[in-house]
């Protein structure tokens, strides 16, 4: 289990986290859910142990970062690097040196040609993959479904159920409020830095209709005079 | 400007330093090369092609209307090159100034890519990613390298080959020239010190695998020679280790001044490896205990 106990988070005078107070127990899919700049991916970044942060973050199960896989919103892929080297990186970088790792290409993607010339969505297919074949005991997956075609965010949902099953912790965020209700067992608001609600899968809606109240004010679109 | 401080630098400071530098190589490059004004023509472009980058060449033809677009791209190539001009004029060079100018703006109709479909086979795939990447960047480089340490052999000219071998050490050193994203070192499940202490093998191993294509035939062909060839190779070496702790010694930030002082004199100076390396390794170990466990 992950244990976040006032998590705070600032740059310099701006506060992007305040006193986050969250438990994630395995075998369950959370899913954070905010506005651009609520601070997601931030608490993503600090649970990783990537940024340094105020506050506590326990897990009971070894050294968090150790056991965790990471998707970016945006996985940077160094120039010059097929996929499949891509993946003999994270895999040697966990200490996974044998196997053939062609043969866990589930996503069918063309592992000999660099990285970087994949699409949008091919690089977060080719993320995904790596972070599965480095077995991960926690799965941090920032927009998860953004950039992928309907058939690998099938394939993705397929992925996370397994996960589940297989006891894992899992936590995610997206912006498309379908994805993470079809998939998480529970939800996080997070508003201005502060976890606004926290809700089980059947309660959902409360966060959907709060999400859509803070919609944008029609008149700023008016405003604007567009033609 | 804004890189100039992100090196730890007063700007001002640093453009006077940079101008020092750029008049002191354009000197060496008269007084060394043959026809210098092409060249140094030549070199000028070379600089200009760091603005051909598709991605940035796109976002200012989608930004600005095509007309716009051509004169700022005409504008940004020919202020790069104006210190190139200015020490042309200086030199009387005016006709090479002249073509410099018209080609400066012939170059606003070029971009690169920069990304390559075509994958370059290589040794170094199983253990990505610094010597795989930076093979496909330098293979003809390297393969030049081994030609004329070739003919140095036949050429009997022992010195040449020499270079090239401690050239085929720098070619290795280029490949950590660049720091990886964050992202790529928190991944590892290990502490500062295995994480370094296996970036330093694979340098050293396979920078050895290299520099042994010139080491083996200048040894077989002239076996008198062994023991400069070995000091050269224990040399570059060093060096390896020195680039590999070095790069993360002020990691994530880029490398301060006082580091790259003390790199660029250690390489220059090999007896200072011995007070460099040390002393690096100490600070990569510090910087990377942020981000390894």
């Amino acid at each position: 289990m992950i244990r976040i106990n006032s998590l705070s988070k600032s740059y310099d005078a701006h506060r992007v986290l305040i006193d986050i107070n969250l438990k994630f127990v395995k075998g369950e899919i959370h899913g954070i859910i905010g506005e651009n700049g609520a601070g997601k991916t931030t608490l993503f970044k600090c649970l990783a142990g990537i940024e340094d942060y105020k506050g506590i973050i326990d897990y009971d199960g070894g050294i968090l970062k150790n056991q965790t896989g990471f998707l970016p919103t945006f996985p940077y892929f160094l120039s010059l690097m097929t996929g499949l080297e891509y993946l003999k990186l994270l895999c040697h970088a966990r200490g996974i040196y044998d196997g053939n790792l062609e043969q866990f290409n589930l996503f069918e993607l063309p592992l000999k040609q660099y990285a970087e010339t994949y699409s949008t969505g091919m690089q977060k297919k080719l993320a995904i993959t790596g972070l599965l074949l480095q077995k991960n005991e926690v799965f941090i997956l920032d927009e998860p479904f953004n950039g992928v075609d309907i058939s690998s965010n099938m394939i993705i949902h397929d992925i996370l159920i397994k996960l589940k099953q297989l006891n894992k912790t899992i936590i995610l965020s997206s912006h498309i409020f379908s994805t993470l209700q079809d998939s998480c067992d529970f939800l996080h608001y997070l508003k201005e830095g502060r976890i606004k609600y926290s809700l089980p899968r059947g309660s959902f809606e409360t966060i959907e209709n709060e999400m859509k109240k803070e919609g944008l004010d029609k008149t700023v679109i008016d405003s604007m005079y567009l033609r | 400007m804004r890189a100039i401080t992100g090196f730890g630098v007063n700007p001002f400071l640093g453009l006077t330093i940079g101008t020092g530098i750029f008049i002191w190589m354009s000197i060496i490059v008269f007084k060394k090369v043959n026809y210098p004004q092409y060249f140094y023509s030549f070199l000028s472009l070379v600089v200009i092609t760091t603005l051909s980058n598709k991605s940035r060449n796109d976002f200012l033809k989608i930004t600005f209307f095509r007309k716009k677009y051509f004169i700022i791209r005409i504008f940004e190539n020919l202020i790069y090159s104006i210190p190139f001009l200015f020490f042309l004029a200086y030199k009387g060079e005016y006709l090479v100034a002249l073509i410099t100018i018209v080609m400066s703006s012939l170059f606003s109709l070029i971009t690169f890519s920069g990304k390559s479909a075509l994958v370059i086979p290589t040794p170094f795939s199983k253990r990505p990613y610094e010597f795989s990447i930076g093979f496909r960047r330098t293979y003809l480089l390297l393969i030049i390298l081994i030609i004329i340490s070739f003919i140095s052999i036949f050429d009997h000219n022992f010195n040449l080959g020499i270079v090239c071998l401690f050239g085929m050490f720098l070619v290795c050193i280029t490949y950590y020239s660049e720091q990886e994203p964050v992202f790529y070192v928190w991944i590892y499940a290990q502490s500062p010190q295995v994480f370094l202490r296996k970036k330093i093998k694979t340098a050293l191993y396979f920078s050895f695998l290299l520099s042994l294509f010139i080491a083996i035939p200048l040894i077989c062909f002239n076996t008198s020679y062994t023991y400069q060839v070995a000091l050269v190779i224990v040399i570059g070496l060093l060096d390896m280790v020195l680039i590999v702790v070095g790069i993360y010694s002020n990691y994530p930030a880029r490398l301060n001044l006082i580091q790259n002082i003390q790199i660029i004199t250690a390489i220059v100076f090999p007896p200072l490896l011995l007070f460099a390396i040390p002393n690096l390794y100490y600070q990569a170990k510090r910087r990377l205990n942020v981000f390894l466990i």
